[in-house]
């Protein structure tokens, strides 16, 4: 079969969806050498060995794929995010993956991405011969927003890219600020459904019910200068004395920021996966999650979970991690067999098999 | 090769050619440019420096919607003219341009972008290409302060969409007829 692969647009640092398509890409193009994989869009700026069809320019609603199949024949076309649209007389199977419905949940803070999601993806999702969820949870939701049968939705968990990077001998590239300090790990994103406010409150709480305590809160990503850190900074006055905002970091920094911390904490509202609790268990790393969306998919019974809603909760289970390190040590004694549940080696396994099944 | 191959990898080489990898180095020879800010104001503040490294006189009109305009105001203290906006962007955004700046000189328009074809937005398309047409100026998008495009040509670019989007409008209705036809 030849099989077309979309999944979102160039990028210079690979991240989110596109790590997706290359985890699990790099392991389908290992284990499968019947079908041809071709990429719809150039590939110049990836690290696979694949053919490509040009697409026209995309302007981020569904990708228009009928004069491009007629073009360049494909048996199945499988996108790792984007919607498209192929008329049903058109021979080719379709198959869509579908991360999570986070502005569909949240309206009211991804307003702007509600008609894609609701319009779009939706009917993209219904035209789909076969969807793929990457947890229970998001095949949930699928069901229940979009209304589609179970049946049709296949769960096919993420695992780790580049895998070399969480390898056991990778210790990464130090944050030299950070070398000297005892801290607790988390890894911002822009969205408010993360809830880095109630983290920043809740280890706070911690920091003034234990005055003697060295430990700070180290949150990586795009903060500096946004909205949600601005909030924080106003309400907490000497925030800037137990948390560190580091911005943007390398994959080799984080990787040293993962091993270095005392524990890792994630205490989103909502998550379709959860990609950076399975990066901190697959280095032994004790884990603070919360109790919510798939996160205890991923976390299992590996973790220490807390209500993100609950400011209290988060700080509990703060406490209780930092300070008893028997626990402690029992989470990280458990976070590697969590971890080694989820690869892209399996997905690849579970992908091909649901391939096959549009074998003619 | 059969025609339709040729016909289709033609058309999107075509519209291809019309944006062209650039360098910064280029931007320190524009003097006033023409941008507009979208939701994300860190990715905005990061192309716009980037811009400012290259050419650190640079001047600017920003246009940004009603919310972000106080704190772009704050951001940039003054230095350029930020122009509030409501609703989508469209080219009639110029009239309150020149109402509220300056816009002689401007020889730039630029656009900042996950990546480096998403002036696809046919607003943006019919700001950018009126822009052009008008004052001959030079349009460009970075995606996010790594690579810089140029868009020559929108007039084509624009009108090669077109062919695209009609073409695959014209397939999509063929290939219902014929289902609807077996059906029968």
């Amino acid at each position: 079969m030849k099989i077309g692969i979309l999944s979102l647009y160039k990028e210079r640092e690979i991240t989110g969806i596109n790590k997706v398509t290359v985890g699990l890409m790099e392991e389908i193009l290992k284990l499968d050498r019947e079908n041809i994989y071709i990429f719809l869009g150039k590939t110049d700026w990836l690290p696979l060995d694949m053919d490509y069809i040009p697409v026209l320019p995309d302007a981020g609603a569904s990708m228009q794929l009928n004069y491009a199949m007629l073009a360049h024949p494909l048996d199945i076309v499988h996108s790792h995010y984007r919607p498209f649209e192929l008329s049903k007389g058109i021979p080719c199977a379709k198959i869509l993956t579908i991360h999570d419905l986070i502005p569909l949940i949240y309206p009211k803070w991804y307003g702007n991405q509600f008609e894609y999601f609701d319009v779009s993806i939706r009917r993209c999702a219904k035209e789909a011969d076969k969807i793929i969820a990457v947890s229970e949870c998001t095949k949930r939701d699928i069901t229940e927003r979009y209304g589609i049968a179970p049946e049709k939705i296949e769960v096919v968990y993420n695992g780790l890219s580049p895998e070399k990077l969480f390898a056991d001998d990778a210790v990464g590239k130090s944050v030299p600020e950070l070398e000297n300090t005892d801290f607790i790990f988390s890894v911002s994103g822009l969205g408010p459904h993360k809830n880095q406010g109630g983290l920043a409150d809740a280890f706070m709480l911690y920091k003034r019910r234990h005055p003697d305590s060295d430990v700070k809160l180290v949150l990586t990503g795009p903060v500096r200068k946004y909205e949600v850190v601005r909030e924080i900074l106003s309400k907490n006055r000497d925030v800037a004395e137990h948390v560190v905002f580091t911005g943007f970091v390398s994959d080799e920094q984080l990787i040293w920021l993962y091993r270095k911390a005392k524990a890792f904490i994630y205490v989103s509202y909502y998550e379709g996966f959860g990609l950076p609790i399975l990066e901190a268990l697959s280095v032994g790393k004790a884990v603070i999650c919360a109790d919510a969306a798939s996160m205890p998919e991923v976390g299992g019974n590996a973790v220490a979970y807390c209500n993100p809603h609950e400011v209290e909760s988060i700080e509990t289970a703060i406490d209780k991690v930092v300070s008893d390190a028997a626990y402690r040590n029992s989470l990280e004694k458990a976070a590697e067999k969590q971890a080694s549940k989820f690869s892209y080696k399996k997905a690849a396994e579970e992908m091909l098999w649901i391939y096959k099944s549009f074998q003619k | 090769m059969d025609k339709t191959e040729i016909t289709y990898d033609s058309l999107c080489g075509m519209i291809e050619s019309c944006i062209v990898p650039s360098s910064y180095k280029v931007l320190k020879d524009r003097k006033k440019m023409l941008v507009i800010a979208i939701s994300e104001e860190v990715r905005f503040q990061k192309s716009i420096q980037k811009i400012l490294k290259h050419n650190p006189e640079m001047e600017f009109i920003i246009v940004a919607q009603i919310g972000l305009q106080k704190v772009l105001e704050d951001v940039y203290r003054g230095r350029y003219p930020v122009i509030g906006w409501s609703g989508t962007y469209t080219a009639k955004l110029i009239d309150k341009v020149r109402k509220e700046s300056d816009i002689s000189g401007l020889d730039s328009f630029f656009y900042f972008t996950q990546h480096p074809v998403n002036l696809r937005d046919n607003n943006f398309i019919n700001i950018a290409q009126y822009l052009q047409e008008e004052m001959d100026i030079h349009v460009y998008s970075d995606t996010v302060g790594y690579e810089l495009y140029e868009y020559h040509n929108l007039a084509l670019y624009s009108q090669g969409i077109k062919v695209y989007e009609e073409i695959n409008r014209l397939i999509g209705l063929k290939f219902m007829r014929v289902t609807e036809e077996n059906k029968a």
